[in-house]
């Protein structure tokens, strides 16, 4: 079913054009994974999606309604979360601040308790025996938790992942991608990351979307997406440029 | 244990923000101005009150520079504007319309949310270092505007003399009356800076300043209406600093436009950098600090601005989140 859609969608920066047309739909439940090489348009693909971007053209819906012109803060309300590559938190507070600075401003922006309780999110995170710790202190893999609690604490249905893999090791990524998994599994909520990653995407993901250039390439399951010669053409090129 | 207004379930989060420790600050805020209500009481010296009453009003002035500046992480440098506006606005309430100055002062409150507006909007376009250089303008540009404000009884450059006396429930405080000036100043001192960092910043307009200063894309994310929490801010620290400038204007009896002078924004300035900014009381204590220092220093005469600098520099190097890195361990 779907929960999400892009319709058309294209984002202008005076004369660079860093989203073209771009249409293709996100189901309740799953996890997406994007993928495409660097300068791809995978960030701004988000930002349209979250309310950082206004799409030049084109319509984003979600549940059935346009939100092309909502901001960022009014599509957290809405149940549409994200978090960042870089995770920048609120520094000069403590790791459970953090957590209830999400869940009172999701409250608030959607004007109702946000229906995931603390427990679970604290259940998910393992957060929950640093929560007077200084935010600032956290280490990186802690610091992603924090933003997924944050995030989790605003009540999603949906949740934007730029690049949640980012600067883990192996051991991490795998501690980490658990924590994505269950995520969906116990609250349903859909999960869209970008990832450079591709093995671990195709580990986790449901369907991969592969961009380039700001144009959709394809998006169907990992195994089909992988093993697509223009894809890993795309892939293997760059490798290559750069 | 934290009252939770939510629905949700977060007893195990305990937080300033859930009101965490709110009754026993509270308690010990009190007592110190409970101490200072006495002191004002054994000191004889009216000049010593004269300095304190400065540093009651001027800590009005610098706790709401601090919320705008030091919490909400705005570059806002029209404090001194609303300062004005204040002091204006009550003087010439009080002068022409004849309001009791206790009414005027509080009328000054509803013009300073006003003026909070007007720099507000405009303000609220920008982002970082052009705030600072757009509301320094709008500081740059009020004192022609006063001289201009003659024709409407502004004053111009002599500005507004005669501005009446307090007059408290029948009683006529004269300026020369310190002992009773040093309680009023104190008791409305006392209270806005208990709104200020009691209520507002411990509150959930606290929390969403705070996540906007330090990681405004994620405040945005996670829900926080940036347009209405930093108009907020403009208009919370405009309301208390035009509060202080009605004070200022009925206990000296004269406003003019010197109040918009370097010196008055450089003092400012000091006092929030040897004090701190976004930790209270730091930025408090750099009032007592650096107006009774200034005191102090007077028998230097022309050395004492440099010693001024002296120790902001000094403060700078050896504490660079000013006297309030001090009290920075929280448990």
């Amino acid at each position: 079913m779907t929960q999400m859609s892009l319709e058309n969608v294209t984002m202008q920066f005076g004369s660079f054009r860093a989203l073209t047309d771009m249409s293709f739909h996100i189901d309740r439940g799953e996890i997406l994974g994007v993928a495409g090489p660097n300068g791809a348009g995978k960030s701004t693909l988000m930002n349209v999606c979250t309310g950082g971007l206004r799409a030049s053209s084109g319509q984003v819906s979600f549940n059935g309604r346009d939100v092309t012109r909502f901001k960022r803060h009014a599509r957290c309300g809405l149940g549409i979360a994200q978090t960042f590559q870089i995770p920048t938190l609120l520094s000069s507070l403590t790791v459970g601040e953090n957590l209830l600075a999400g869940q009172i401003f999701g409250t608030e922006v959607r004007g109702e308790a946000t229906g995931i309780s603390m427990d679970e999110i604290l259940f998910l995170t393992q957060l929950e025996d640093s929560l007077q710790m200084d935010a600032a202190q956290a280490d990186l893999l802690t610091r992603k938790r924090i933003m997924l609690g944050a995030a989790l604490a605003t009540g999603p249905e949906i949740i934007f992942m730029d690049e949640p893999l980012g600067g883990l090791n192996a051991e991490e990524i795998v501690e980490f991608l658990q924590v994505i998994r269950h995520v969906r599994e116990e609250l349903g909520i859909t999960i869209v990351m970008v990832e450079h990653k591709t093995r671990a995407l195709a580990e986790i993901a449901d369907r991969v979307l592969i961009i380039n250039f700001g144009e959709f390439v394809m998006l169907d399951t990992p195994q089909v997406v992988l093993n697509d010669e223009h894809v890993v053409e795309i892939y293997l090129g760059k490798k290559h440029d750069a | 244990m934290s009252s939770s207004k939510t629905k949700t379930e977060n007893s195990h989060i305990t937080s300033v923000f859930t009101g965490a420790g709110l009754r026993q600050h509270s308690l010990v805020y009190w007592a110190v101005i409970a101490a200072l209500a006495l002191a004002g009481g054994l000191i004889g010296d009216s000049y010593i009150h004269h300095i304190f009453i400065l540093v009651f009003i001027w800590c009005v002035v610098i706790a709401s520079w601090d919320l705008i500046l030091g919490y909400a992480g705005i570059f806002n440098y029209a404090q001194l504007v609303f300062f004005t506006f204040g002091a204006y606005g009550s003087a010439m309430l009080s002068i022409y319309a004849g309001v009791t100055p206790l009414l005027a002062i509080l009328a000054a409150a509803g013009i300073g949310a006003v003026i909070g507006v007007v720099v507000a909007v405009p303000s609220l376009r920008l982002k970082g270092e052009y705030v600072a250089l757009f509301t320094f303008a709008v500081h740059l540009a009020l004192p022609p505007l006063i001289q201009q404000g003659k024709a409407i009884g502004m004053g111009g450059n002599t500005g507004l003399l005669g501005i009446p006396w307090l007059n408290l429930f029948g009683y006529q405080v004269s300026s020369i009356d310190k002992l009773t000036w040093y309680w009023v100043s104190l008791a409305i001192g006392a209270i806005c800076v208990y709104l200020i960092y009691f209520v507002i910043l411990r509150g959930r307009m606290g929390l969403a300043f705070i996540a906007m200063r330090d990681a405004d894309t994620f405040a945005l994310a996670i829900g926080v209406n940036e347009y209405r929490y930093k108009m907020l801010a403009f208009v919370a620290s405009a309301v208390f600093t035009a509060v202080a400038g009605g004070v200022y204007a009925h206990y000296t009896g004269v406003v003019t436009p010197r109040v918009l002078g370097t010196e008055f924004f450089l003092m400012a300035m000091v006092m929030l950098a040897i004090g701190g900014m976004g930790r209270f009381p730091g930025a408090v204590l750099g009032v007592f600090i650096v107006v009774i220092g200034n005191e102090l220093l007077r028998s230097f005469d022309d050395y004492r601005l440099l010693l001024l600098g002296v120790a902001v520099v000094l403060t700078v190097i050896f504490l660079p989140l000013g006297v309030a890195g001090l009290f920075r361990k929280r448990g």
